[in-house]
């Protein structure tokens, strides 16, 4: 039914192709996993194989604009509709998680045609813009703005000023949660989004060099605010939503937290500092009743940002890549598993209701 | 003899050389080398060149077998590490050789203030771990305890920043409440007080201060009001438990019973305190307990006490509201608005002036209401939701005690009719509005609730059939109407439940009474209508 549909996380599974080298020299044996169904994956783990089940399951032959059309083209619709959309890739380094999003490395990747989620992302939402242009006539108008930070050890940097450092998440009580001075540029075409897009990526590359920041240790987030304005006589109706693109920390980084949910924290089980301490006692108190309690440990930066993705008013969806070589087991496991708590994420309505003595 | 010495020697190797593997992700020969290492110093475990070592080459096994993802394993390791230290506490107590030591010349050696410093710092760390692997086996209250006495710890050793350590007893003490453990509670909370006010007075160690690390403080010292203000809430809601009767007033009985028991036990409970863990050396224990003294830990009874409570937890709200201002920090901000309406329903409870009582649910509305109306619902659904329900109830709570005091008039006048009704209207407006937040972007209602809305939907929806029954008019046609409504939303609740039974769980009362209702009110509507046109 259509209510179910609009709050849970969906989770989509791509499974690249063993790179050559694999293929060549362990042949099919040397695979971990195969697709069952479009949405069955079966995991060849010891004694008996595991079996998880997703939205969406896309195999080594599923093609860009078919991974396009399941996974972001609804997210687009809906951004233009007045929802936010959030699309998150995931998994390990090599698992193909910038094929899925950019597409191939080498090239113009914006007319190639194996061109990845985000340049379609745009190509789509800026035809869906034309049309409703040319549907409403003069009477409707659109502003599209775009931001690209990147988060890593819990500091927000500004992937469009590559001057700026240290920013800081702030709320409003009409625009939401916002990054704090981060450059917004205005969008006026699907290749103009993707010209910033790439230049931001170009400066997180320069960072993780020449800052010693590590591209797969941080999360980018580039995003897309459609506003729209419509005049109806004398009413003037301002619509506004947001298409996040969010490039998670390589999951091999995270195999070592025995967190739920979407808390990429880098932090083992058992660390050689007492600084995490707090960590602790904030998983004792979760334990509890969990309602009139005060934690004084702030979400992280990126759940903070993300929060309506997460269990909010949007539709949300993960791609969780995986590599299906054998050697890549543990790697591959710990995805999946990821993926399936990724489901369990909901909008939380906890409405504070008092049952006592009302009904009488 | 030269044999033991060479032999330790060789232990202290292997144990730096295990840490090495260790840290650079080779744990299979990091084990190797820790094995190597407590063989070697088994037999001398005890001895004071020995024992330190021992434990901290305990400690990382622990930690390396965490790591693989065997936490009883490293529990194992953690815990013998622990009993070592108390047996060699007991058993010799001078402060042992520092394992840096071993191959030092005689004249670096250590003193015996750092040696002893040294060794209960690696003592510290398995207490720490310990809570770690406690809390992995879900052994939740043990974990706890060990954080506790880690906290305990840092402090008698010095081995803390302020800031930190202060957030972290203050984060304890949330988990203490969640126990409705309230003296441990307060301890924390006091300790967190006294400790974090430290912070401010040390000035940096370079004078370059920040702006950000004042905000930091600033925002830190509103985190720990933050917790205060939780406490308050917990006893007062608490208590408010213990005394209320089977429609939620205050039972007077209860409150005799309570108080004589209250007599009794006060003597018990110093004994109690003695037994806790408590923070600080003298001074700062001084310091703690004058904070303590400032709120009570024992139940209020009366709304004198109460109020008391209500008060500090008040005085917590204006000192987080300074820094979690709307602008900024909207999600915080509400948060604490939404406890400040807490602490006044609460307090409401304890005021036997119904009038009185009605002021108190005034303020709520007063400080929720404009809120609600500036916030923007796509980005702060659940807040939003939260909202609508909860001024929802609070005028149907205000309607209810109008309804009261009209009661015991001669005769309901004009002026009371007209509040009640309007009363009433007004909660109908608010679950309204909750119901509409659940529908789709086509505005459709959905078929089926889901699991974490269907409670106060249903609740809801309830309530509004019953808002409808009370409003007051002259007019029958009008109220022929309003009951026809009233009938409406029930039949909703009973319909809804024979299609999907798994919601009775959650709403039986309300679902009995609604089944009865839509028995009850066609004869009553017919009644009616019958006197209306009496000659059909």
């Amino acid at each position: 039914s259509l209510s179910v549909e609009g709050d849970a996380i969906k989770v989509y599974v791509r499974v690249r192709p063993p790179s050559e080298v694999t293929a060549l020299t362990d042949g099919d044996q040397g695979l971990c996993l195969s697709v069952l169904s479009s949405n069955t994956i079966r995991l060849h783990s010891k004694p008996e194989p595991k079996i998880f089940t997703f939205d969406y399951v896309a195999n080594m032959e599923t093609t860009q604009e078919s991974v396009f059309s399941s996974v972001a083209r609804n997210i687009v619709e809906s951004c233009m509709n007045g929802y936010n959309g959030t699309i998150f890739a995931y998994g390990q380094t090599g698992s193909g998680k910038t094929f899925t999003m950019m597409g191939p490395s080498d090239s113009d990747n914006f007319t190639h045609s194996l061109r990845g989620v985000i340049p379609r992302s745009f190509e789509y939402l800026f035809f869906l813009i034309e049309r409703e242009k040319e549907k409403a006539g003069s009477g409707k108008s659109f502003l599209c703005k775009c931001s690209f930070i990147e988060i890593y050890n819990e500091q927000i940097f500004d992937l469009l000023d590559s001057a700026s450092a240290g920013l800081f998440l702030r709320e409003h009580i009409k625009k939401g949660v916002f990054v704090d001075g981060a450059v917004e540029q205005v969008l006026s075409s699907a290749a103009e989004a993707y010209q910033v897009l790439t230049m931001g990526w170009r400066n997180r590359r320069v960072a993780s060099t020449s800052m010693n920041r590590e591209s797969s240790r941080s999360h980018a987030v580039f995003t897309i605010t459609v506003e729209s304005m419509e005049k109806n006589n004398d009413i003037v109706n301002i619509r506004s939503s947001m298409l996040n693109l969010v490039d998670l920390a390589g999951s091999e980084r995270q195999k070592d937290t025995h967190t739920e949910g979407l808390r990429l924290k880098e932090a083992g089980n058992i660390n050689r500092s007492l600084s995490c301490l707090g960590q602790v006692i904030t998983a004792l108190v979760d334990v509890g009743n969990g309602k009139q309690r005060h934690i004084c440990y702030r979400d992280s930066k990126l759940t903070f940002l993300l929060r309506d993705s997460l269990g909010g008013n949007a539709k949300t969806c993960i791609i969780a890549n995986v590599h299906p070589g054998s050697r890549c087991f543990g790697e591959t496991l710990s995805t999946l598993n990821f993926a399936q708590r990724a489901k369990l994420i909901k909008n939380k309505a906890v409405v504070n209701e008092d049952t006592q003595g009302n009904v009488s | 003899g030269e044999a033991r010495v060479l032999a330790v020697r060789r232990a202290v190797l292997e144990y730096e050389l295990g840490v090495n593997h260790t840290d650079t992700e080779e744990l299979s020969a990091g084990e190797e080398h820790l094995q190597r290492c407590t063989q070697l110093l088994e037999p001398h475990r005890l001895s004071p060149d020995c024992v330190s070592l021992y434990i901290q080459a305990q400690n990382n096994l622990g930690i390396l077998w965490s790591e693989r993802d065997e936490i009883k394993t490293a529990q194992t390791y953690l815990e013998s590490a622990e009993a070592l230290y108390n047996q060699y506490m007991k058993e010799d107590g001078n402060p042992p050789l520092d394992p840096s030591e071993h191959f030092m010349a005689e004249e670096e050696k250590l003193t015996d203030q750092e040696r002893s410093k040294r060794f209960e710092k690696a003592y510290t760390h398995t207490l720490y771990y310990l809570a770690q692997v406690y809390q992995h086996l879900e052994m939740i209250e043990k974990a706890a305890q060990y954080c506790h006495t880690t906290l305990k710890r840092q402090l008698e050793y010095c081995g803390y920043y302020p800031v930190e350590w202060a957030l972290n007893a203050a984060t304890l003490s949330q988990y203490y409440l969640s126990k409705q453990c309230f003296m441990e509670s307060r301890h924390c909370l006091a300790a967190a007080s006294v400790i974090f006010s430290q912070a401010g007075q040390v000035p940096s160690a370079e004078d370059s201060e920040t702006e950000q690390d004042q905000q930091d403080l600033r925002q830190r010292k509103a985190d720990i009001a933050r917790c205060w203000i939780k406490y308050c809430l917990n006893l007062l809601q608490s208590a408010r438990k213990l005394l209320e009767d089977n429609i939620g007033e205050l039972d007077p009985d209860r409150q005799m019973e309570l108080k004589a028991q209250r007599k009794k036990e006060e003597d018990e409970k110093e004994k109690g305190r003695k037994k806790a863990v408590l923070f600080g050396t003298s001074d700062i224990c001084d310091s703690v307990l004058a904070m303590e003294e400032k709120v009570s830990s024992v139940y209020p009874l009366d709304f004198q006490e109460a109020r008391e409570i209500f008060l500090v937890g008040q005085n917590y709200v204006q000192e987080a509201k300074e820094f979690f201002q709307v602008d900024g920090y909207v999600t915080d901000h509400i948060e604490i608005v939404q406890d400040h309406s807490a602490l006044f329903k609460v307090l409401a409870f304890f005021e036997e002036d119904y009038e009185r009582r009605c002021k108190m649910h005034k303020r709520r509305i007063d400080m929720l209401e404009p809120i609600y109306a500036d916030l923007n619902p796509q980005y702060y659904l659940l807040i939003s939701r939260q909202l609508q329900f909860e001024l929802a109830d609070t005028y149907y709570e205000m309607m209810d005690l109008k309804v009261a005091i009209g009661n015991r008039l001669e005769e309901l006048d004009s002026h009371t009719i007209k509040k009640i009704n309007s009363l009433a209207q007004l909660a109908i407006k608010y679950y309204e509005l909750f119901l509409d937040s659940l529908r789709n972007p086509d505005k459709v209602f959905p078929e089926e609730l889901e699991e974490d809305v269907l409670r106060p939907a249903m609740v809801a929806k309830f309530h509004i059939a019953r808002l409808y029954g009370k409003l007051i008019t002259s007019d029958s046609k009008k109220q022929l109407e309003n009951m026809q409504t009233s009938l409406e939303y029930y039949t909703f609740l009973v319909d809804y439940c024979e299609k999907y039974p798994d919601a009775v769980r959650a709403i039986e009362t309300e679902l009995e009474l609604s089944k009865e209702m839509v028995s009850l009110l066609p004869t009553r509507m017919e009644r009616l209508r019958a006197k209306l046109c009496p000659f059909i």
